[in-house]
């Protein structure tokens, strides 16, 4: 089953399929964190407003936001 | 038009190469570091454009400042200053030394270029009886591999892919897995259970206020309150003692003018700063080194975002609404220059306490029963038109809004009291040294003026101007007011009531006081406001920041008086609003005139003042444009 970002709930435990249709600068700083094809990602939480994310990708947390991160495509874990 | 960057080890044939594809006759030879500099031209392949950059070589990506020469910098810099999307490296590799040449080209791999590898000096190899499996290679590096004769059909071919060095990751990884062994940590277990508070889904917004709020008491309260003693006794030393000293030694009157009470209320002025700024950098610094800066960003960024601006822009408008001074210097935490500088433009908007010291007073006189509304109709006045300056430059910008945000959250920090303090006094001194130069400037500039009259002769000439926002003749002392506001927005009432007890009864009723009030709230910043904008980002943006404001405060006032006064003469009324819209259609315009001469980069616009680095910045190859091959 795929999933987008927006569906990741926190708990999840989920692994990168495919960076979709993203700007590359983009890109390029989600790979100095750590996030390339195949990773798997725990989702921690998400912020009190619903965005950002809170995600912790081989011992790095970080927080993204969800409508940056929206063409990412995810499976379970 | 993309992007070429020509890149490899010295003397492995760049310009060589330049020169076959531009027609160009650049020194060539045979030894490394012919090419000291950087040339640009714009060349065609089959009717396409290119911009082609030859550059210095270089054998790593590493560099450290002392060693590393300046040709060999300048090329470190261009790659690092180019954009991703539109440029494209051809990495030119010296075929009998393929070992050397793919130490460069594997770190290149890493930046996520895309990437052509251009195999030359095929001879030399060949000589040294040299085959190089080019498709082995391409594979290994996800990047095509060709002979310097394929290089314009590689570019016309196809997409060229981005080169993405993932398998990095998968070596570090395996590496970790290795050599690392991992007892439980307790700051991992502190920092979860820290989040699990502060990042709460019903907390952690209160909590955040909580934090800002105590950071806005301490900075703006406590360091506030401390602010009359550092006056008194600076107006003590600097004003008073220094006065008496030049009578001391009988210097002319108007010289003592000039020093003690231009230059030395100058020094003074930027001491009443030190308290409310050492304790802000102080509390800001524990919050960053902390690490509750990022959860900060975490839990606002959502509310941030409809203004265009990062979370952490909340740090420096709130402590705009104490003091613009350190508001502006706050919002150097912000990662992107483009958030700190657009941060920076809508800070002097963020009602600061001095302005409430003339509000309070105002309101006082002609609204008795519904001050706080009027108070609070200024405030939200003020943030309105910092969302309205966000959000033009924003539709003028032709680049991507916000910066993406991919933060780390660290774990939790126990901070270091003397590295804060250590922060804190660097912070302070670079304040003093360098806003503070042209704040005493400015006051001597202005005591001298108003040594001669010559301060009350300028507003009474220039009191016309402000008839249509109902300031009449008889009112110039109101004018008076407002340049001496420029120095400190709290000395207005000072002056005011210096000049004339009963200067309320030259205002035109409650309409013509709000009219002002509006004015005060939004004209220019003052000094020391002016002198940090212009430390943390260019003159020419501290002239924008000045342009702007007057105008909409002039703008404003206008605006509300005539439609205030509407039916009493509609005539003029309407004039003057028609006169009103033409003047902020024209400025509006010629702001997006300006920013599309820079390629919609508006923050490269402000940083340009005709310098020769503008070129660079946001020219390219102008010089070269047009001179198509």
């Amino acid at each position: 089953m795929i999933l987008n970002t927006s569906e990741l709930k926190p708990g999840d435990r989920v692994r990168l399929i495919s960076f979709g249709d993203i700007a590359l600068t983009y890109r390029q700083k989600l790979l100095a964190f750590g996030l390339t094809q195949g990773v798997t990602v725990s989702i921690i939480r998400r912020a009190p407003l619903g965005c950002p994310i809170q995600i912790l990708v081989r011992g790095i947390s970080l927080m993204l936001r969800e409508n940056e991160a929206k063409n990412l495509q995810w499976e379970y874990a | 038009m993309r992007r070429l960057l020509l890149l490899g080890s010295p003397n492995c044939g760049k310009t060589t190469l330049f020169n076959k594809l531009t027609g160009n006759k650049e020194r060539v030879g045979n030894w490394p570091g012919v090419t000291v500099e950087s040339k640009t031209k714009c060349i065609k392949i089959e009717n396409l454009p290119y911009e082609l950059t030859d550059l210095p070589g270089i054998y790593t990506l590493a560099s450290d400042t002392e060693n590393t020469s300046q040709d060999q910098s300048l090329t470190l810099d261009i790659l690092q200053q180019a954009n991703i999307e539109n440029t494209t490296i051809l990495n030119i590799i010296d075929s009998s030394q393929l070992e050397r040449d793919l130490y460069l080209t594997l770190q290149l791999c890493a930046l996520g270029f895309p990437m052509i590898v251009v195999l030359n000096k095929k001879d030399c190899a060949e000589k040294q009886k040299i085959v190089i499996n080019k498709g082995e290679l391409s594979k290994a590096l996800g990047c095509p591999v060709i002979e310097l004769e394929y290089l314009k059909q590689a570019l016309l071919k196809q997409e060229i892919p981005h080169v993405f060095l993932e398998d990095l990751w998968d070596t570090a990884h395996a590496l970790t897995v290795q050599v690392q062994q991992q007892q439980p940590l307790k700051n991992v277990v502190i920092t979860e259970t820290l989040d699990k508070l502060f990042l709460n889904r019903l907390l952690g917004l209160p909590i955040f206020f909580l934090m800002m709020y105590t950071l806005f008491f301490l900075a703006i309260h406590v360091g506030g309150s401390l602010q009359p003693m550092f006056e008194r006794f600076s107006t003590l030393v600097f004003v008073e003692g220094f006065a008496a000293t030049l009578r001391a030694i009988s210097m002319p009157e108007i010289l003592i003018n000039a020093l003690a009470y231009g230059v030395g209320r100058g020094v003074s002025v930027i001491m009443t700063f030190v308290p409310v700024i050492a304790i802000l950098f102080f509390c800001l610094s524990l919050l960053e080194s902390s690490g509750y800066m990022t959860r900060a960003a975490f839990v606002i960024d959502r509310v941030m975002r409809f203004l265009g601006l990062p979370g952490k822009s909340f740090v420096p408008m709130i402590i705009g609404f104490g003091c613009n001074v350190p508001g502006v210097m706050a919002a150097r935490t912000l990662e992107s220059r483009r958030d700190q500088f657009l941060t920076i433009l809508m800070t002097p908007f963020m009602s600061c306490s001095a302005r409430l010291t003339i509000y309070a007073v105002f309101v006082a006189a002609f609204f008795p029963h519904s001050g706080e509304n009027i108070i609070f109709s200024l405030y939200l006045l003020g943030i309105l038109m910092a969302v309205f300056t966000g959000f033009l430059l924003k539709s003028f910008a032709s680049q991507e809004t916000i910066s993406p945000l991919l933060l780390e959250l660290p774990a939790y920090q126990r901070p270091s009291v003397f590295q804060l303090l250590k922060e804190t006094y660097s912070r302070l001194h670079g304040f003093i040294l360098r806003s503070g130069r042209m704040i005493v400037i400015v006051c001597a500039i202005l005591s001298i003026l108003n040594a001669f009259s010559i301060l009350s002769w300028l507003a009474q000439s220039i009191t016309p101007l402000f008839s249509p926002m109902g300031i009449t003749q008889n009112n110039w002392l109101a004018v008076v007011g407002l340049m001496t506001g420029m120095l400190a927005k709290e000395v207005v009432i000072g002056t005011l009531s210096s000049l004339d007890p009963h200067f309320m009864s030259h205002f035109d009723g409650p309409i013509g006081a709000y009219a002002y009030l509006l004015f005060i709230l939004l004209y220019i910043p003052c000094v020391s406001t002016m002198a940090v904008i212009k430390q943390e980002t260019s003159r020419r943006l501290m002239w924008f920041s000045i342009g702007w404001s007057l105008l909409l405060a002039y703008s404003v006032a206008v605006v509300f008086y005539q439609l205030a006064t509407f039916d009493q003469h509609i005539l003029q009324s309407s004039t003057w609003l028609v006169i009103i819209l033409l003047m902020n259609a024209l400025t509006i315009y010629s702001i997006k005139l300006n920013i599309r001469r820079h390629q919609g980069d508006w923050v490269s616009a402000a940083l340009c003042g005709g310098q020769k680095s503008c070129v660079t910045a946001c020219g390219g190859c102008q010089v070269t444009r047009g001179n198509f091959q």
